[in-house]
């Protein structure tokens, strides 16, 4: 089986991207394999090729209703059109249509709260599958960043399948994470794939300033001095709406995006930054998985997030073509107090817990119970999931130790802002690696974050006219 | 245009008779018994379901703005426009908004109209893999189905469609900046949508307002669309529109509730075998008899109770329940509702 003749015929490449040889070779081997590839690494190649090459169905488990549409849509694009997606959006009409058609389905994509109702596992179970895909594997592990509790009935289905061959894939997983994937998931002497989380064409910088009108300040400069596409990532959606309009006086072509803008108005900022009509994006966290755009100059960070983890996705989001790009994180010093209120207020205490459980005992629904214990919607699922599984007493200690951790990843944070180590060597530290190599431009501490490359006034000046709407027309489609 | 207006124009029809409330319930589309029967004594269907989402403080702003500026006053909860509110109501533009048939599908229609010219923009630059504006899988479905409906080439159908756009914008008599922002909105090969922020800049009217116009210029454009008498002259358009106006004005609830009514059934035993209180029931009547010419009323009530609520009705110009309901103390509230919702009826 020439692998390399493979690519060529069906995806009409030379050439594999770093680690995924490794890891479709694993897969055809019907081995368990743990795939730790860096975001834009192309990861879906890696079921998707073994898939083609395979008889039976290929199930991915995705946890985001647009990262999965996303992926259909891709697959669809390169002319494979055996692929559907099951979530929860679907009506039961569709879902029926797809379970009847299902004979015809090679990639089925599927969110993790479908794959564990019981009609559905039933269903599932009794398919061939060739391979079962663990997408964004981290978010099984309380110890991620992005911890989903529905995750961990994946390890119920998987006994039930009869254990199929799978594929775990993620972008970050520390010691601990890649310990808890391979628990929950049931993974058999799995292969550990983990390509190297360096970005060598990135630039880090940590910018310490004084107070938070520093940072609009600064802002307001760089954005005027240097070049995008960029990304500012930003604390919360009202800091997003008024950085957004203090920029655009500026005269920068912006827009902020976040959750609680209506989904018309995302789309057409998504649209409008893909075609370079606007050069910046202001965004919560909310912004950024699912956007194919290579060509991203800088991320900016106007507050730190959360963990490493968390920090390496967003601004990895930067130089995916392999351009030099620059990741620019903002400090002042009492930031981290700022962070740690938002990162603790999805952890329930003590008392929100006796509460919930006492009202969930008493009959009440997950969402009052929630409510009358003030717990966050994300919190009551977390403490649901764990009521089920542990005693009371345990599920306290759980969130003690949850607690700890959480104090523990923005520590990293704190450290990476503070320490005079170079912030490259930080980063990689926290996935257990070592620097190979040290670029010429690494980084603030190391002295070589010169952005002299990043200058120029293009971000400046408003591309877009207000048109006759007969002129409107016309330009869109004659 | 504000929504003050349209909160003068649903004062003024019920200028007396009603609280604040009623007219929010109205905007919201509340299915209640008596907002239902409200809407059709009043002639506010228009409005009807017009703003489902509107926020309690959104309205308590225009409100305010209203009572400000002394075109309304409030006594007892109940609204009254003054005089100076009259004229002003008067001054103001006919508005042709279609809420009672459309309740919030006028987006569906809009979606599928900007994944339409989306596509056909793209395709005719032969842009095959492009990003689409909507990610909703009914509206693709229903774009791709259109799409292989169309005759002739990738060119033709984008310019067909634009002359259809530019005949369907002419026939509705929107104003150009309705216009304006109908075509800013939708999205093509190398020209994005404009977001609200956008237009609001561009055009110094505030979002809320231009969200008002588009809503309007949208019930226009679907009601054009919709016709069978264009059905050839904008047969694309004709066709994005299928199946957005509301068939069944009953609620579904209320429809299963009809057939049970319809078969002789009580409100009591509909109640039990509903599972449902009888109160959610008598508002299901209510519906009922406001969209029913032959409501068999008189299950409910004996021709001289109704000839003497109407003829109280009729000569005393009064319409609130409770002044009623003190008239006529051995009438329920029910009962009267149904008086009212079917006197409509007899004056048609
Ligand atoms: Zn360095």
């Amino acid at each position: 089986m020439e692998l390399h003749h493979e690519l060529k015929v069906r995806f009409g490449f030379d050439e594999f991207r770093p680690g995924q040889e490794g890891v479709i070779r694993s897969i055809l081997q019907r081995n368990d394999t743990l795939a730790i590839l860096p975001t834009g690494m192309g990861k879906s190649l890696c079921y998707q090729l073994p898939g083609e090459m395979q008889d039976g169905l290929v199930l991915i488990v995705s946890p985001l209703v647009s990262l999965m549409e996303d992926q259909v849509a891709s697959i669809r694009r390169r002319g494979e059109k055996r692929v559907a997606a099951v979530n929860s959006f679907l009506s039961s009409e569709q879902r029926k249509y797809i379970f009847d058609e299902i004979h015809k389905i090679k990639f089925l994509f599927i969110s993790p709260e479908m794959i564990s109702r019981p009609d559905m596992t039933n269903f599932l179970m009794r398919l061939p599958i060739s391979i079962l895909v663990v997408d964004e594997a981290h978010c099984i592990s309380q110890w991620g960043f992005d911890f989903r509790p529905d995750y961990l009935r994946l390890g119920e289905f998987i006994r039930l399948a009869g254990n199929p061959p799978i594929l775990a894939l993620t972008a970050t997983a520390d010691a601990r994470v890649e310990a808890d994937i391979i628990h929950y998931l049931r993974m058999s002497n799995p292969n550990v794939i983990r390509q190297s989380l360096d970005r060598p064409n990135l630039t880090y910088t940590v910018q310490q300033l004084e107070t938070e009108a520093d940072k609009t300040t600064w802002l307001k400069e760089r954005l005027k001095r240097t070049k995008g596409p960029g990304i500012i990532y930003v604390a919360s959606r009202k800091r997003a709406e008024e950085l957004t309009r203090v920029l655009q006086q500026e005269g920068i072509a912006i827009a902020s995006y976040h959750a609680g803008k209506e989904a018309g108005d995302r789309n057409i900022i998504q649209q409008q930054f893909l075609t370079g009509e606007i050069s910046w994006i202001c965004a919560t966290n909310a912004f950024g998985m699912g956007v194919h755009k290579d060509d991203i100059r800088q991320v900016i960070h106007d507050q730190m997030p959360a963990s490493a983890a968390a920090y390496v996705q967003e601004a990895g989001r930067a130089g995916r073509d392999g351009e030099r790009s620059s990741a620019v994180l903002l400090y002042v010093m009492d930031d981290e107090q700022k962070v740690r209120f938002i990162v603790q207020k999805d952890l329930p205490d003590e008392p929100q817990v006796h509460h919930f459980a006492a009202m969930r005992a008493s009959g009440q629904s997950i969402e009052s119970s929630a409510e009358l214990a003030g717990i966050s919607e994300t919190g009551s699922r977390v403490v649901q999931y764990y009521l089920e599984s542990l005693s009371l007493e345990d599920v306290l200690k759980t969130f003690t130790k949850l607690k700890y951790d959480k104090e523990e990843k923005l520590r990293q944070m704190i450290a990476y802002v503070q320490e005079r180590t170079c912030l490259r060597v930080q980063l990689l530290s926290y996935f257990d690696e070592t620097s190979q190599t040290k670029p010429d431009m690494c980084c603030s501490v190391c002295g070589t974050a010169n952005d002299e490359w990043l200058l120029s006034s293009e971000s400046l000046g408003n591309r877009r006219r207000l048109l006759q709407w007969e002129e409107r027309i016309r330009l869109l489609l004659c | 245009m504000k929504l003050s207006s349209i909160i003068l124009k649903i004062a003024e029809k019920m200028d007396g008779q009603r609280s604040l409330n009623a007219s929010l319930h109205v905007l919201r589309g509340k299915r209640s018994g008596q907002t239902l029967q409200d809407i059709d004594y009043f002639s506010v269907k228009p409005y009807f379901s017009l703003l489902p989402k509107l926020a309690d403080e959104t309205f308590a702003e225009a409100v305010s703005s209203l009572q400000h500026e002394g075109l309304i006053k409030e006594s007892e909860g109940i609204v009254t426009v003054t005089e100076k509110g009259k004229r002003t109501e008067k001054e103001l533009r006919v508005f042709h908004f279609d809420g009672w048939n459309y309740r919030g599908r006028e987006g569906i229609f809009y979606l599928r109209l900007v994944l339409l010219v989306q596509t056909l923009s793209q395709l005719r630059e032969s842009r095959n893999s492009f990003h689409p504006i909507t990610n909703d899988r009914k509206i693709q479905q229903f774009v791709k189905g259109l799409l292989r409906s169309l005759t002739g080439s990738i060119h033709n159908s984008a310019s067909n469609l634009a002359d259809e756009l530019l005949l369907a914008f002419e026939m509705t008599g929107i104003s150009d900046l309705q216009a304006s922002i109908l075509s800013h909105r939708l999205t093509g090969a190398d020209a994005s949508g404009w977001t609200w922020e956008q237009l609001e800049e561009a055009t110094s009217e505030p979002v809320a307002s231009l969200q008002l116009e588009y809503l309007e210029a949208l019930h226009r454009l679907i009601a054009v669309s919709e016709s069978e008498d264009v059905a050839e002259k904008l047969p694309i358009l004709h066709k994005l529109a299928h199946g957005i106006r509301i068939e069944t004005p009953l609620t579904d609830s209320t429809a299963i509730t009809k057939r049970l009514f319809d078969q002789g059934v009580s409100i009591e035993e509909i109640a039990s075998t509903r599972r449902l209180k009888v109160n959610t029931i008598e508002d299901h009547i209510s519906e009922i008899a406001a969209n029913d010419r032959d409501f068999p009323i008189l299950r409910f009530v004996n021709r001289e109770d109704q000839l003497a609520v109407k003829m109280e009705v009729e000569n005393n110009d009064v319409k609130r329940l409770r002044l009623l309901k003190d008239k006529f103390p051995h009438l329920s509230y029910f009962q009267l509702r149904l008086i009212l919702s079917t006197m409509k009826g007899e004056h048609v």
